[in-house]
């Protein structure tokens, strides 16, 4: 049976609670057994503006967001006039007809009147439980029991006392009542499995958790939007795994707080966003020359400059390559999604520690304040990648600490622990750590630190692990990256549905160094190659045509706002 | 090697300092040798962590774990050795220029936040690596390559910021008073918390006007019975551009960073795995 689909779109006033509506709605719609995709967006004001929450549900994979809704609740008049173009021509529009005047542009879609204000008043006396009135509407819509929400809103407020949680509880019911009586007909009939092991979390979150399971211990911060619920998280959860997350006065100070406590031994992580990163650089490059591992989540939005805080973009990657003065080596990843946030950043701390440089995980707005279920990790046999230390016994006399090897990596010892005393420095250094500027040792010493990168690059070929759909009969591919990856394998599936056309589809992780060996393999039978980006440059286009000598199609969306899988259908089916 | 007393020598690296003949520094790094040989530094346990400048080269010269950062951020970078290790001693080291020019942001912050480090500011009031041009304490009126017609600018007073930053010890001293120096380092090494010595040291290539010669015209020990917990007659003395007083200028006992950051995770209580916090997720 073909999976079952129902998107919800909730508007209204920020700072009204639309926000936790829908937080507590997809709680418990996916603890009632579906898959969800929420997405939500925030006026820059603290309060006033239009707050818009998006929860799409369905019993197979939900992995992007939708750019037409099944329902459009709005519970105020700019909701209404924002988003009414939005909702399919099957599909329904809930409206508080004592905020929202209708016009002519809703056309002949189907409209149901919702006194929420009136049903909140009714039911608890004044209008501030609106938005559970809708949690109660929109459970019922998804055909969850109202059980899981009010049983939500006891552990959500049950430390505020009875006449709370009962008002609440009272709103939710109320609310679920008048869906049956109204719009039972919008129920689907989704196969659902309510006894799943799955935890709902934010891509932030999921790369706060992948931190503390990657054992890190150390995380300074400088607060940036979107990238300050990650530091927030870990400043909340990681003393009781006995690390410390510490507030510095900038990301200059943050990175090298954070470099210092690498060179003492500590795995460290921050996350920050493009003018973080920016303020990061020279530090960044003190990273790679000291051979200090460190771990840097940057949390993409729309740029330059201060630019679109609060909105989406893939637009510092280049920054992220190329970035800083001189040539210094480290290693750029790209998360595909919610759950992928979480293996990505234990991920990144492995390659930091076991290659001993910079690691810089892309992430972005999108994927930061976008939630989904995910399996509860299971970290069995998970690598979590040690540095490299000296042996026992290693002798003072003659040790170099940037030994040049095979692999370019060399024993780091560690303050306190080995009595191995060596200078670290940002100046050009030769095997033992000591300034040096001869021609010969600055090209050996180049060429040491550059080959840390070429190991994981062969590494890496020989993992190849990156999500692909391949068949062997394409003409024509996709290669994207970062939070791309659902809408774009939303789209082919799309795209073969309508057409009967299989497209290729590679979504490298790691970024740089370029996996060449996998992408050459993937462009060979190719007719054509598509490169969607949500940057108005095309970035990782320019670096793939440098490298490949290719002329790839480029889509390139920089809206602030991610792609959806129906765009993308329609411009990579115009190219087939 | 810890259970050896270990000597002045034992701290030296096998690099010999490269400053200018004459320069200050010289008298500022025989003194510090012996504080840590007075204090049995173990070099294992020792970090020493510097900026950019000719002051920069300090670890480079110390038998102990060194880096050298860049330029500005030997402070900070000082702090997340010791935030992430209390257990090692841990010493950052610049001139005037990294540590109140381009670095004179973070002085404030690592001075609430009370890590335990010791700061050895060393200032010539010159930027000498880069071969003589001003640098925040360069006083008014002082020629240099960046002020060919003297300079315009008025200079800052590190005794008066770091009093009114809220360092917990603030010392001042003059390379040419090595014992005193020696006596300052011993006392800012021992104490809890994050000590500053601004020490002044001739630069004897880059500045003319602010020599050996003029400052022995006004350097000048803070009497026996100075009250080092009397921030605002240490202040006062800050004020006192006329006089160039030297010694411990103010100490208080304040609990430093790792110290309430380990009260506070005891208070937090600790998760015996990642099932706990997953469980808040369901």
């Amino acid at each position: 049976m073909a999976t079952q689909d129902l998107v919800v779109r909730i508007g209204g006033e920020g700072g009204e609670g639309i926000i936790s509506c829908g937080e507590i709605l997809s709680k418990a719609v996916v603890r009632g057994g579906l898959n969800i995709h929420a997405f939500r967006t925030f006026p820059a004001e603290m309060r006033g503006g239009l707050a818009m929450f998006q929860l799409r549900a369905s019993d197979g994979e939900a992995r992007s967001l939708k750019q037409s809704v099944d329902i459009l609740c709005a519970v105020n008049h700019i909701a209404y006039h924002t988003y009414v173009q939005n909702i399919k021509s099957d599909g329904v529009l809930l409206y508080d007809p004592a905020v929202v005047n209708l016009d002519d542009r809703l056309g002949s879609r189907r409209r149901i009147e919702m006194p929420l204000e009136a049903i909140s008043t009714e039911v608890t006396g004044s209008t501030r439980a609106k938005n559970m009135v809708a949690v109660g509407v929109l459970l019922n819509a998804f055909g969850t029991p109202v059980e899981y929400g009010t049983e939500l809103i006891r552990e959500f407020f049950g430390r505020k006392g009875d006449e709370i949680v009962n008002k609440n509880i009272g709103a939710i019911q109320a609310g679920y009542k008048f869906a049956a009586a109204n719009l039972h007909d919008i129920q689907k009939p989704f196969q659902r499995q309510p006894d799943r092991d799955q935890i709902l979390v934010t891509g932030n979150e999921a790369v706060a958790l992948g931190a503390i399971a990657a054992k890190v211990d150390f995380v300074p911060g400088y607060p940036i939007t979107p990238a300050t619920p990650v530091f927030e998280f870990l400043c909340r959860e990681l003393p009781k795994y006995g690390g410390h997350a510490v507030q510095f006065e900038d990301e200059i100070a943050t990175l090298a707080a954070g470099i210092g406590a690498s060179f003492a031994g500590k795995r460290v992580l921050t996350a920050t966003s493009g003018p973080g990163l920016s303020l990061m650089s020279e530090t960044l490059n003190l990273a790679s020359m000291t051979e200090c591992p460190i771990t840097i989540v940057n949390v993409m939005r729309g740029g330059p400059s201060t630019g679109l805080p609060t909105k989406t973009e893939q637009s510092d990657l280049k920054f992220a390559i190329y970035g800083t003065s001189g040539e210094s080596p480290r290693c750029i990843m790209a998360a595909l999604g919610i759950y992928d946030c979480f293996w990505q950043t234990i991920r990144a701390v492995r390659i930091a520690e076991k290659y001993q440089l910079p690691v810089i995980l892309l992430t972005d707005q999108a994927l930061a304040y976008t939630s989904q279920n995910i399996p509860t990790p299971d970290l069995t046999g998970v690598e979590l990648g040690e540095r490299l230390v000296p042996q026992p016994g290693t002798p003072r006399e003659g040790f170099r600490r940037y030994e040049v090897t095979d692999t370019g990596i060399s024993a780091m010892p560690i303050p306190g622990i080995h009595d191995l005393p060596y200078m670290s420095t940002g100046l050009e250094h030769n095997e033992t750590g000591a300034p040096n500027y001869t021609p010969a040792n600055h090209e050996l010493m180049t060429d040491k630190r550059f080959r840390k990168l070429k190991t994981l690059g062969r590494r890496v070929v020989q993992q190849a692990k990156v999500e692909e759909f391949e068949p062997e009969e394409a003409e024509v591919g996709v290669i994207g990256w970062g939070s791309t990856y659902g809408a774009i394998a939303e789209s082919l599936d799309m795209i073969e549905e309508d057409t009967g056309l299989r497209v290729a589809h590679l979504h490298p992780r790691i970024l740089s160094p370029l996996n060449e060996w996998r992408i050459r393999q993937f462009l060979g039978p190719l007719r054509k190659l598509i490169v969607p980006e949500e940057n108005y440059t095309g970035q990782y286009a320019h670096f793939l045509k440098a490298k490949f000598g290719i002329k790839p199609i480029e889509i390139h969306k920089a809206h602030g706002v991610p792609f959806t899988a129906e765009e993308l259908y329609a411009a990579i089916k115009e190219e087939l | 090697m810890s259970d050896m007393v270990l000597k002045v020598a034992d701290y030296k690296a096998d690099l010999k300092p490269i400053w200018c003949a004459g320069c200050g520094d010289y008298g500022v790094i025989t003194p510090f040798y012996q504080a840590l040989a007075e204090i049995q530094a173990q070099p294992k346990d020792t970090v020493i962590v510097s900026g950019i400048g000719c002051s920069g080269r300090f670890p480079y010269f110390c038998n102990t774990y060194g880096f050298h950062g860049v330029h500005g951020r030997a402070v900070p970078t000082a702090a997340g050795v010791k935030i992430a290790r209390p257990d090692l001693l841990v010493i950052a080291v610049g001139g005037d220029g990294d540590g109140l020019g381009i670095g004179g942001g973070h002085l404030p912050h690592v001075a609430r936040k009370n890590v335990d480090l010791t700061y050895i500011l060393i200032d010539n009031s010159i930027y000498g690596l880069t071969k003589g041009q001003s640098s925040p304490t360069s006083p008014l009126g002082m020629k240099s390559k960046t002020a060919p017609y003297a300079y315009v600018e008025d200079p800052v007073n590190p005794l008066l910021m770091l009093l009114a930053y809220g360092a917990s010890f603030v010392a001042r001293g003059y390379s040419g008073k090595p014992k005193e120096l020696k006596e300052m380092f011993v006392a800012a090494l021992k104490h809890k918390g994050f000590s500053v010595l601004h020490i002044f040291s001739p630069c004897v290539s880059m500045n003319r006007e602010v020599t050996a010669k003029t400052m022995s015209e006004i350097v000048k020990p803070l009497p026996a019975d100075w009250d080092k917990s009397n921030r605002l007659r240490g202040m006062e003395i800050a004020l006192d551009t006329a006089t160039f007083w030297t010694g411990v200028v103010y100490q208080e006992r304040r609990e430093t960073m790792d110290e309430r950051l380990a009260a506070m995770e005891q208070r937090v209580g600790r998760y015996k795995d990642l099932h706990e916090l997953f469980a808040h997720y369901k």
